[in-house]
């Protein structure tokens, strides 16, 4: 009960030191997640909440402060021992409906991403690449293309998991010119309770 | 607790569709002129913007426009002619006011981003997109700038430092720009200048910034003609700023002039350069092919 007070209250004190800038990125299908259970997810830019149903199926909202687009997304993974050690290769891939809200519109999302980490009981730590990307169908057709660089490292803290990412890349828009993004976010990992 | 939630996501959800709040910030003068570096006769109001940008990300604004007394758009010169101000490296959007306060009262729209962590590098099309949402807002009742602008009206783009290298990619990227004043820095080797011969640039910088201004010249050899290039006895880098930090001073040179003053000349040469660039204003198009203009040693 402690402990998700405490991640609660971490969600909250980073939903209100957000900045007033987003982006659409279901951030929790990628992090944070070592088995079923929920994850949270809030820092910069973006604020998002998955429920991994199992090992490789999950679902997650996104909230884009402030208030720049609402999406949900579903997301899976697959994981790829390198050798007998504590060291992976992971797949994600998620996809959703996105909804800008400043000026109300409707896209899509897809995001492939990979990871080489070490994955262990009680430490993790990883570098991937990930593609966040948009596009929106409605008022007007513009695609938007990130390639994110990213790191992370997470332990457990107790019956919850705690991490911190990061992640720097280049944002191709169209049409439009190259901008760049830079991310960062802390996670926390709260296993689902079984009905008993 | 349920109100409370409900309220709290109310508010965000619906701040797309809440009027600006506008704010006064000077009266009308009837006897400023707007000639010689001073203000002119408009009073100058602001407020603050939000649209939509790079599909799910958004770009907030502060509008400045000539005001009546009441803060409302003063409708006997509109439309007005726009100019999109980009904010240096790590130096907020607020600290560059009085630029857009100065320009507002001489009968310019001032259209000023923000962008993610004061670095407009970040985010260069910012400007792109409050234009956007500002030629929208022109033709909703109702509106604060309902009315200001042409939609295919003359527009500049003005960046200093960090905001300059970011204002000529703009000035390249938009073909709604019809000319870039680049402040204290010049292009990226990346920004095709060169293709933009024949659109005007204005380049100013201080005797005593930070980078010496012999370093700028030959970047400013890229650009161009019609160009006018200048140098501001006395003015050093943060003196483009207001509230300069310590540690910013720190690294800097040090004027050796009053700030009103440095300000004042550079006023002189920048409303000459939009009069003649946006109004095509043929005196000021005099003044800047006849130059001598006071505290500036002229590159060209």
């Amino acid at each position: 009960m402690v402990m998700r007070a405490l991640a609660l209250t971490l969600l909250g004190v980073a939903l209100c030191l957000a900045p007033r800038t987003a982006v659409a990125d279901p951030v929790t299908l990628r992090h944070g997640a070592p088995e079923r259970g929920l994850v949270f997810q809030a820092g910069w830019p973006d604020v998002s909440a998955a429920w991994w149903m199992g090992p490789q199926l999950g679902l997650a909202v996104e909230w884009k402060l402030p208030a720049s687009a609402v999406a949900a997304s579903v997301g899976t993974r697959r994981r790829l021992p390198l050798g007998s050690g504590p060291w992976a290769l992971d797949a994600f891939l998620a996809g959703g409906l996105l909804v800008p809200t400043v000026n109300p519109g409707l896209a899509i999302s897809a995001t492939p991403a990979v990871q080489l980490g070490r994955r262990g009981e009680r430490f993790e730590l990883d570098l991937g690449l990930a593609m966040p990307m948009e596009l929106q169908l409605l008022t007007e057709r513009r695609l938007r293309a990130p390639l994110l660089l990213e790191a992370g490292v997470g332990g457990d803290l107790g019956p919850v998991a705690l991490g911190l990412r990061g992640g720097f890349g280049a944002v191709l828009t169209t049409p439009g010119t190259l901008g760049f993004l830079v991310q960062w976010s802390l996670w926390v990992w709260v296993p689902a309770i079984s009905p008993r | 607790m349920r109100t409370a939630l409900t309220s709290l996501l109310f508010s965000f959800a619906s701040g797309c569709t809440q009027p600006p709040v506008v704010e006064l910030i000077l009266d009308p003068d009837a006897d400023a002129t707007g000639q010689d570096g001073q203000r002119g006769p408009f009073g100058v109001a602001r407020a603050a913007y939000r649209t939509q940008a790079r599909v799910s990300d958004s770009v907030r604004f502060e509008a400045t426009w000539p005001a009546t007394d009441s803060g409302d758009l003063d409708l006997s010169a509109a439309p007005y002619p726009c100019v999109l101000s980009v904010q240096g490296g790590l130096v907020s959007a607020e600290r560059y006011r009085w630029l857009a306060e100065h320009m507002a009262s001489r009968g310019y729209v001032v259209l000023a981003p923000r962008h993610a962590l004061k670095l407009a590098i970040l985010e260069p099309d910012n400007a792109s997109y409050a234009l956007d949402e500002a030629l929208e807002r022109v033709g909703m009742a109702g509106d604060p700038l309902a009315g200001a602008l042409d939609p295919d009206g003359p527009v500049a783009i003005t960046g200093h430092s960090l905001g300059g290298v970011v204002a000529a990619m703009g000035w390249v990227a938009d073909p709604r720009v019809d000319g870039v004043a680049i402040l204290a820095s010049y292009a990226a080797g990346s920004t095709d200048v060169e293709s933009m011969a024949g659109s005007p640039v204005l380049l100013l910088t201080g005797a005593e910034d930070q980078v010496d201004p012999e370093e700028f010249f030959p970047e400013w050899e890229r650009f161009e003609q019609p160009r006018w290039g200048g140098v501001i006895d006395g003015m050093n880098h943060y003196d483009w700023t207001d509230d300069a930090t310590p540690s910013e001073l720190e690294r800097d040179g040090a004027s050796t002039r009053p700030l009103d003053d440095t300000r004042t000349d550079a006023w002189r040469v920048l409303d000459s350069w939009l009069d003649a660039t946006l109004l095509d204003d043929p005196d000021a198009a005099d003044r800047l092919e006849a130059g001598g203009f006071p505290g500036v040693e002229e590159r060209w």
